[in-house]
């Protein structure tokens, strides 16, 4: 039962307030009167701010968020709080401060008297059981919230019903079971395992395929029909295991070391140890080890052979080099020549050296004489030729000596000198060749050495090495031509062995395969696809317990709004007959329908639906009677006993004010009404309520001093 | 709020057995206490769980019958 009602209101710089504004209210009546514009709403939504801050402009009025776009504080006044205090009829006082901080924050404060305090905002609204939705649904009543009661979208008016019966949270949990879609996700489960089964099928198909392929294979191979069994794939590895034992014994060889595979499963080791036992019974077969040596014996002399041939060429070119080489006198002689031309040179090299000193000699005398006056005629020491002047004769004298003594000397040297150079290369080049000689000769004899060594005999200086690798390869060729027809008969036994290991590993493909058909096909019997069923099953349980508890709420929902709208029903009727006065359609019924509720008008004979034929003053008159019903109701779920009614009266005429007067008389027995009114003549009915009230004009507003908010003396004697 | 016994009531001529009474009752309780702590997005979160921890269970048997039968 609600048990708060408001018996002090302190405002401070909110919406159209600026300075501080006290307003007594405790009575259960209070009238607050005056034009739009003046402050009046802002009392009005003081209240709602105090107890729900930012929240409220997050509330949507019907179809509109009125409060989105809102100047809390006042731009004129340093700052803006208001503070409200609760009576309760047991006597509690509850006293509730907020404190503007921004458009989206603000500080709260509440205290019980001589009881909690704190400042914890949703701590208060669980104490009062009320949400901000509540509140503006079915405590402060705005004439956007009363119209949807009645034309607003279903939902919309659901939610407004909601509220005012105490039904919102069932209704938010039946629509968050539902959002949840439970059918969707089983639907996707489902999927999964059509996925899973779909494969599983594909796989079936492909185990038979690889058995029947590897079937025809083995068969073709002539493995027989009945055989192909894991009995007939065992039998095939024991007899496949005697064939090489039989074949070792045949030739005398170690006998295979291996594990007789016990069953089926054993075979796959077996078969894995195999191909070492074929491999060394290949490399200890006498006749595959003789045939072994003879060709890499027949391999190792066709190499010498090739080697020694060329070796042989380059002995012979060498020698062809020496004997082709222009100069045919020998290196010995050759140097005998060289000392001698040496011998001429230094000859030839000091007479050069003393006819120059001489002519040095008589260069420095003829200088002497250079500058003197002789006599006209001066003969040559050389020659005996006459100058005429010293100059002249001092000229000839060196021609002399140079072309008669000097140039041929020179000339006879630089012959020599040439000659030097000639014989000095001739001597280098036969050196050379001669040296490449002995090189080859060398390596040739090495050959001669490996041949020796490769045929295991000594060669004589007469025999030809050739001749001799030529007749031992043409040995070794006709040791393996009479060893083909065994060979061969051995390689097509090791051949039949890779067939049958082969033909194993067919087994093992058939085998594996039956084993994984054989799964696939009692999967039914997989304890792993047993559980994913049984999990899938829990699932559809598990959908099926949200689907019914959707059913449930649903149920308890509407079962319980009509109870409550039962509880009500006549209220709203008689209100709604009240205040319209209606002779056709005296009565108004709300009912809950499926997931929302129908509003019809009544009358002894018919039903129908009310939007239609009701005209605007009806519809408030309609939403009203709703309201005003429920809000009084002792089945209204929060603590605050109060109803503000903001411009009520939109579109009624004077018989209507008075009816809704008559009303809000009547509720004031169990809320207290706080009624914001700009309209006249609702004011002057209010006045003349017999009950006792506060009335307050608001009027005079101005940006800096706001509004003047005047008491009115009241009294209790009138009656409407 | 309604209390689970008037849910339980309500479909209980749907129920097909005693456990899944319980199971919708421990259910109802469960969402409810969610929903008074953080609302709609509470049961949702719950509902997601619950979804959670079977998907999980059914995504590992999909796994086990995949390696049984040699799909892995």
């Amino acid at each position: 039962m609600p048990e708060f009602t408001l018996s002090n209101l302190k405002i401070t710089g909110f919406r159209g307030i600026t300075v501080q504004q006290d307003v007594p209210l405790g009575n259960p009546l209070t009238v607050i009167l005056g034009q739009n514009r003046n402050g009046k709403s802002s009392i009005a939504n003081a209240i709602e701010w105090c107890l729900f801050g930012p929240e409220v402009a997050q509330i949507k009025y019907g179809e509109i968020r009125e409060r989105e776009t809102w100047e809390v504080k006042n731009l004129n006044s340093p700052a803006c709080h208001v503070q409200c205090e609760f009576q309760s009829s047991d006597g509690k006082t509850l006293s509730v401060k907020r404190t503007f901080k921004t458009a989206k924050t603000s500080d709260i404060s509440w205290e019980i008297k001589g009881g909690e305090k704190s400042t914890d905002e949703k701590k208060l609204h669980a104490f009062l059981r009320i949400s901000s939705t509540d509140f503006v649904s079915s405590v402060h009543l705005h004439p956007e919230t009363l119209r949807s009661l009645i034309i607003a979208k279903p939902k919309d008016r659901k939610e407004a019903i909601d509220r005012l019966l105490g039904l919102s949270e069932l209704r938010d949990m039946v629509e968050a079971f539902a959002s949840q879609k439970p059918n969707d996700w089983t639907t996707a489960l489902d999927h999964d395992l059509e996925v899973l089964d779909g494969k599983l099928t594909t796989a079936l198909s492909e185990k038979k395929r690889t058995i029947d392929t590897e079937s025809t294979d083995l068969i073709s191979q002539g493995v027989a029909k009945t055989d192909l069994t894991p009995e007939g794939a065992l039998s095939y590895a024991l007899e496949l295991l005697n064939e090489l034992q039989k074949f070792a014994d045949r030739y005398h060889l170690t006998a295979p070391s291996i594990p007789t595979p016990a069953d089926f499963t054993a075979i796959q080791q077996f078969r894995n140890q195999l191909p070492t036992v074929i491999e060394k019974l290949r490399n200890e077969h006498p006749a595959l080890a003789d045939q072994g040596k003879h060709l890499i014996q027949k391999s190792t002399l066709e190499g010498l052979r090739s080697s020694h041939a060329s070796q042989l060429k380059k002995l012979e070119d060498a020698k062809l080099a020496s004997t082709s080489h222009p100069e045919k006198r020998s290196v010995t002689e050759l140097k005998a020549e060289l000392t001698s031309n040496q011998t001429d040179l230094h000859k030839i090299e000091a007479e050069i050296r003393e006819v120059s000193r001489n002519a040095k000699v008589l260069d420095e005398a003829l200088t002497f004489f250079q500058n003197r006056t002789l006599s006209d005629r001066l003969a040559c020491p050389v020659c005996g030729e006459t100058t005429h002047s010293v100059e002249e004769w001092r000229a000839h004298i060196q021609k002399e000596i140079s072309d008669k003594n000097l140039q041929p000397l020179r000339g006879r040297k630089e012959e020599l000198a040439e000659k030097k150079i000639t014989l000095e290369k001739a001597i280098e080049e036969k050196e050379n060749l001669q040296n490449k000689i002995v090189n080859e000769t060398s390596k040739l004899s090495s050959s001669v050495k490996n041949i020796e060594k490769a045929i295991n005999r000594a060669i004589s200086e007469s025999d030809d090495p050739i001749a001799i690798l030529n007749s031992e390869i043409s040995a070794l060729s006709e040791t393996l031509a009479s060893m083909q027809g065994q060979i061969q008969a051995l390689n097509s036994s090791f051949t039949d062995f890779q067939s049958a290991l082969l033909n194993l590993d067919r087994f093992q493909r058939i085998g594996n395969a039956q084993q994984e058909k054989a799964k696939i096909e009692a999967i039914n019997d997989n304890d792993a696809y047993k559980q994913l069923k049984a999990i899938r099953k829990e699932a559809d349980q598990h959908a099926e317990d949200e689907e019914r508890l959707i059913e449930g709420l649903k149920s308890s929902v509407n079962s319980e709004a009509q109870k409550r709208l039962t509880n009500v029903q006549k209220a709203v009727s008689d209100t709604f007959s009240r205040l319209t006065n209606r002779p056709d359609y005296p009565g108004l019924k709300v009912s809950a329908v499926g997931d929302g509720f129908a509003i019809e008008l009544t009358n002894q004979s018919e039903i129908l639906k009310a939007v239609p034929i009701l005209n605007h003053a009806d519809i408030n008159c309609a939403a009203l009677s709703i309201f005003l019903a429920l809000a009084s109701s002792s089945q209204i779920a929060h603590r605050l006993g109060i109803v503000i009614l903001d411009d009520p009266s939109q579109s009624l005429d004077i018989v209507c004010k008075k009816n809704l007067c008559q009303a809000l008389s009547d509720l004031c027995d169990s809320r207290q009404v706080i009624l914001a009114t700009a309209d006249n003549e609702l004011g002057v009915l209010a006045k003349e309520m017999h009950k006792n009230k506060m009335l307050y004009n608001v009027k005079d507003w101005t940006p800096k001093g706001g509004p003047v908010i005047e008491a009115e003396a009241t009294s209790a004697a009138h009656a409407i | 709020m309604v209390n689970a016994n008037e849910i339980i009531d309500s479909i209980k001529l749907q129920l097909r057995d005693y456990p899944q009474e319980t199971r919708i009752r421990e259910l109802y309780e469960r969402t409810r206490t969610a929903y008074q702590t953080e609302g709609k997005q509470g049961i949702r979160k719950e509902l997601e769980l619950d979804r959670s921890k079977l998907q999980t269970r059914f995504d590992e048997a999909i796994q086990k019958v995949k390696q049984d039968t040699g799909l892995l």
